[in-house]
């Protein structure tokens, strides 16, 4: 007997069956934001199979193979193998653990495929418009997140950006950071996106789709590169470099934040 | 090792795409991204195993102003780095 659930993340919608129901309730309680009754577009069969444990590094490099329409990836954790045609996707997990982690990976491959990005950024929408700030560890995404709390926070640590018919969409995902999860799974066409960087006031600068691309890239998440995957990124930082407003963002830990982004843009 | 007479391509492994003029060159295997800029890009698209490196050195000494010795020098050093980091094969 089968347990099943479906969510869905930035319009892709994941349905995962097994046997094992843990796994199944597991993401019914933590993406319960995500719960969808759309077709799916991934289905997911996750098996297990007890394993010997290697303690320590259980973030390793994964092993991505992607080529000819297929996909296979292999961690610590996972052996998934997928067709990106027909979405069918068959994972053997060794242990009890990781169903965030094989989501993850499974997103980042699949809208990198859709024409989109995976990226470490935090996002807000305001009516009908969506804002990114992009940056690494430390670079202030959760602080901008709660500085804006007043507006709908999309993520305060892992933004999708979505090609619709060429307009970029920023989506919530369930991969938070420190602020947890938020309350409501959307999305909305991109007005700006800012590289954040700390500092003692608010200044911000234009940049160019070069050096735009080279952020974009440096904060793409995707785990295990190669090159069918390496080739789309480029091709979709590329796209997204010619229609989306980038700026570098400078900002003080201050509410006169969102006042100071909505002059810019 | 690059020497003027070497001719050198760039290694099929390797996703590359120019923005607004700059080479955006990523090596799956190691997860690198090295950013070129638009000289470095220009010979970059010159290497694609069929010119020398004097060859290429003469194109940007056309193509840019400056000290032929100098610009030759830069060329021969480039392609050397390309070819340490793995990104260019040679012929």
């Amino acid at each position: 007997m089968l347990s099943k659930v479906k969510f869905k993340i930035a319009d892709i919608t994941f349905q995962f069956s097994s046997s094992y129901p843990k796994p199944i309730l597991w993401i019914k309680d933590r993406y319960k934001t995500y719960i969808a009754e759309d077709t799916p577009d991934l289905d997911i069969l996750l098996e297990f199979k007890k394993g010997y444990r290697k303690e320590g590094n259980l973030n390793g490099p994964a092993e991505v193979i992607s080529e000819n329409g297929k996909f296979f990836f292999k961690t610590e954790f996972f052996n998934a193998r997928g067709n990106y045609s027909n979405g069918k996707v068959k994972v053997l997990s060794r242990y009890d653990v990781g169903v965030a982690d094989l989501t993850r990976t499974l997103f980042s491959i699949i809208i990198v495929k859709r024409g989109g990005l995976l990226l470490h950024a935090s996002a807000i929408a305001d009516k009908t418009r969506s804002y990114v700030f992009c940056g690494p560890s430390e670079s202030g995404k959760t602080t901008i997140a709660r500085l804006l709390y007043k507006k709908d926070v999309l993520t305060d640590e892992t933004t999708a950006i979505v090609n619709n018919h060429d307009r970029y969409y920023a989506y919530s995902t369930p991969f938070f950071g420190e602020l947890g999860k938020v309350s409501k799974n959307i999305g909305a066409p991109i007005k700006a996106i800012f590289f954040i960087h700390k500092a003692k006031d608010f200044s911000h600068k234009r940049i160019d789709k070069a050096e735009a691309a080279r952020y974009f890239l440096y904060n793409a998440i995707l785990r295990g590169r190669n090159l069918d995957l390496a080739e789309n990124i480029l091709n979709n930082v590329a796209k997204l470099v010619d229609s989306v407003d980038c700026y570098d963002l400078y900002f003080k830990q201050d509410e006169d934040l969102w006042r100071y982004v909505n002059g810019i843009s | 090792m690059a020497s003027l007479e070497n001719r050198f391509v760039r290694n099929s492994d390797i996703a590359w795409r120019i923005i607004d003029g700059e080479a955006l060159v990523v090596s799956p295997k190691d997860s690198l991204i090295y950013p070129l800029n638009g000289i470095a890009t220009r010979i970059w698209e010159l290497l694609d195993g069929k010119r020398s490196v004097s060859d290429i050195s003469s194109i940007i000494c056309d193509e840019f102003e400056g000290d032929t010795a100098v610009i030759q020098k830069d060329v021969v050093d480039f392609i050397q780095d390309l070819l340490k980091a793995g990104l260019i094969n040679g012929m």
